[in-house]
């Protein structure tokens, strides 16, 4: 499982802007993000190198943070490669709330982060077809 | 040449109205006394008999009446006619969820299209007027309470209500309506769309409007007048003493003529509740010395306003009082409607997602009053899935929205964006400018 962080912002400029800043200054790597947003209000979703002290900065600057388990899976770099993973969510009725991909520089992999309702039934039936998953990045 | 429609009662001599206001009073006492029970228990509460009602200053002898003896005695607790000879109830919102009930016989709504016909004329209605309705007709006096004192004063009577904008102005051009009863946000608005659709002052027939049932200022009298070409009144009333028509200014518009041989005024120290003399700013407080429905002794206003003591030039013999400034309590009045706080903050601590944070920002917006409250959610219970997100937010304005009869919106704020109060927090902010 991966820990991920969102931040309630709101949907005005500059908003996406301080939480990153924030981070920036105390050292943080931020290694993937993803916003889902409406007309007034965005979550601003990330996963870091070091969440404990990310989420101490964040609260401390004000920012509405909480942490959400995600599964994290690998998928191969080329065509196709995220349909077959997609397909053993679609044939085990795993139900994805959203997901978003992580690129990693080297290698012809990526990782994927799922969200899902009953994580830890869906990662049962990930493992029973041999899906590889992250612990940590 | 002034207008009235009571020369007799309007220009009254001081003396003689003072000692009918006392005759009246001692009348009220024992009728009061005798036929309501809320009052008997109170005034034997406070040791005092209406046999002690001995002269008008003895007023401040008798017990205070309060919106919650209104909530505690919901619905008929506080009328004094039995209910056979109640013709009619007005209400308006109260902070429990229950209504502020008014009971009328028809002895009070007499009185009522009486003082309301006196206060058409002395903003320069007469027979030939032709008076277009625009408050809300229902439970809420505004509408009713125009409507009969339009009819007494003979005046053509339109019931137009409020809304359907459009068909409004459609009237005034071809019923070449002369004059106009709504709040003062919807004339800026009805200005507005005259402008939209066309229309030039020199299409209408407009001579005078009274705006009344929500504070306003001098700047929005100009602009009002200035955009519908008519004179504007400033008219008072609530539907606790009777409606609109409590008190009305006349032509010089030095404050507002309190029709003093139905209601009798007084303004006190909010905190001490020692009356305070005339030109002292406080809390008004009305005794109706001739209803006979739901008479209210000594009952608290909570606007804040003062008595002028200075004869008016146009020969009315009543006290002015100025415009309200405010309330010495935290009711706001939006759009018409009254909202309490706690009715907001009630409705939102339903939900446990909500820190004990929020601020409610009330802004005019193209004349229209809006409501927005900011809220902080908990960390814990704060979702990173937007769906979640908005059912919280739309759960929030539907909870809110029919608490109060407003609608609302909800903004979630970062935690902490909210102010922290070293004191009393500040949880209303109103931008609008009156």
């Amino acid at each position: 499982m991966i820990k991920q962080i969102s931040v309630l912002i709101e949907n005005e400029s500059g908003q996406a802007y301080k939480p990153i800043k924030v981070l920036g200054e105390a050292g943080v790597d931020v290694c993937a993000v993803s916003v889902g947003d409406t007309i007034d209000f965005g979550i601003l979703r990330m996963i870091t190198h070091d969440n404990e002290n990310a989420v101490n900065v964040l609260k401390k600057a004000g920012f509405t943070v909480n942490f959400t388990d995600l599964i994290g899976a690998i998928v191969e770099d080329h065509p196709g490669g995220l349909a077959n993973l997609l397909a053993v969510f679609e044939k085990e009725n795993i139900n994805i709330e959203y997901f978003y991909s992580f690129i990693q520089k080297k290698g012809d992999e990526a990782v994927m982060f799922f969200k899902v309702e009953d994580i830890d039934t869906a990662i049962e039936k990930l493992k029973k077809h041999n899906v590889r998953l992250v612990e940590a990045l | 040449m002034t207008n009235y429609y009571e020369k007799e009662f309007e220009t009254m001599p001081r003396a003689i109205l003072e000692r009918l206001q006392l005759e009246r009073l001692q009348t009220l006492a024992g009728y009061v006394y005798e036929k309501c029970d809320f009052y008997r228990k109170k005034m034997d509460e406070s040791g005092i008999k209406p046999a002690d009602i001995k002269r008008l200053s003895d007023l401040k002898k008798l017990p205070f009446t309060t919106k919650q003896d209104l909530r505690d005695n919901y619905p008929y607790g506080m009328f004094s006619a039995s209910m056979s000879d109640i013709v009619r109830v007005h209400a308006s919102s109260g902070t429990t969820g229950k209504l502020t009930v008014a009971g009328y016989t028809q002895n009070d709504i007499d009185i009522w299209s009486t003082v309301m016909a006196r206060s058409l004329a002395a903003g320069g209605c007469s027979r030939s007027s032709i008076i277009n309705v625009a408050y809300g007709y229902g439970l809420f006096t505004g509408g009713l309470g125009a409507h009969y004192g339009s009819e007494q004063l003979g005046a053509l009577t339109i019931p137009a209500s409020s809304g359907n904008t459009k068909r409004q102005l459609q009237m005034f051009k071809d019923f070449k309506v002369t004059t106009l009863c709504c709040t003062p946000s919807y004339a800026l608005y009805l200005a507005d769309e005259m402008e939209k659709e066309g229309y030039k002052i020199s299409d209408f027939n407009l001579e005078q409007g009274l705006f009344g049932a929500e504070p306003w200022s001098e700047e929005m009298r100009l602009q009002i007048q200035d955009k519908l070409g008519l004179k504007a009144y400033n008219i008072y009333g609530l539907s606790e003493i009777i409606g609109p028509g409590v008190s009305m200014e006349c032509e010089c518009q030095c404050g507002s003529h309190i029709w003093e041989d139905h209601f009798l005024p007084e303004i006190i120290d909010p905190e001490t509740l020692e009356p305070l003399g005339y030109g002292k700013q406080g809390e008004l407080v009305f005794t109706t010395i001739s209803k006979t429905g739901m008479p209210l002794i000594r009952y608290r206003t909570r606007d804040l306003c003062s008595l002028i003591d200075e004869p008016c030039k146009c020969g009315r013999t009543h006290v002015c009082m100025t415009r309200i400034i405010g309330r010495s309590d935290d009711m706001l009045i939006i759009g018409g409607v009254n909202v309490f706080p706690s009715q907001i903050e009630s409705a939102l601590f339903t939900m446990k997602e909500i820190e004990p944070h929020y601020q409610i920002i009330v802004d005019r917006v193209n004349n229209l009053d809006k409501i927005e409250i900011q809220v902080e959610i908990k960390d814990e219970l704060f979702s990173d899935e937007v769906k979640n997100l908005q059912n919280l937010k739309s759960q929030l304005e539907k909870n809110v929205s029919s608490a109060i009869s407003i609608g609302v919106k909800i903004h979630f704020v970062s935690r902490g964006t909210i102010e922290r109060s070293q004191g009393k927090a500040v949880r209303v902010i109103d931008k609008r400018r009156i």
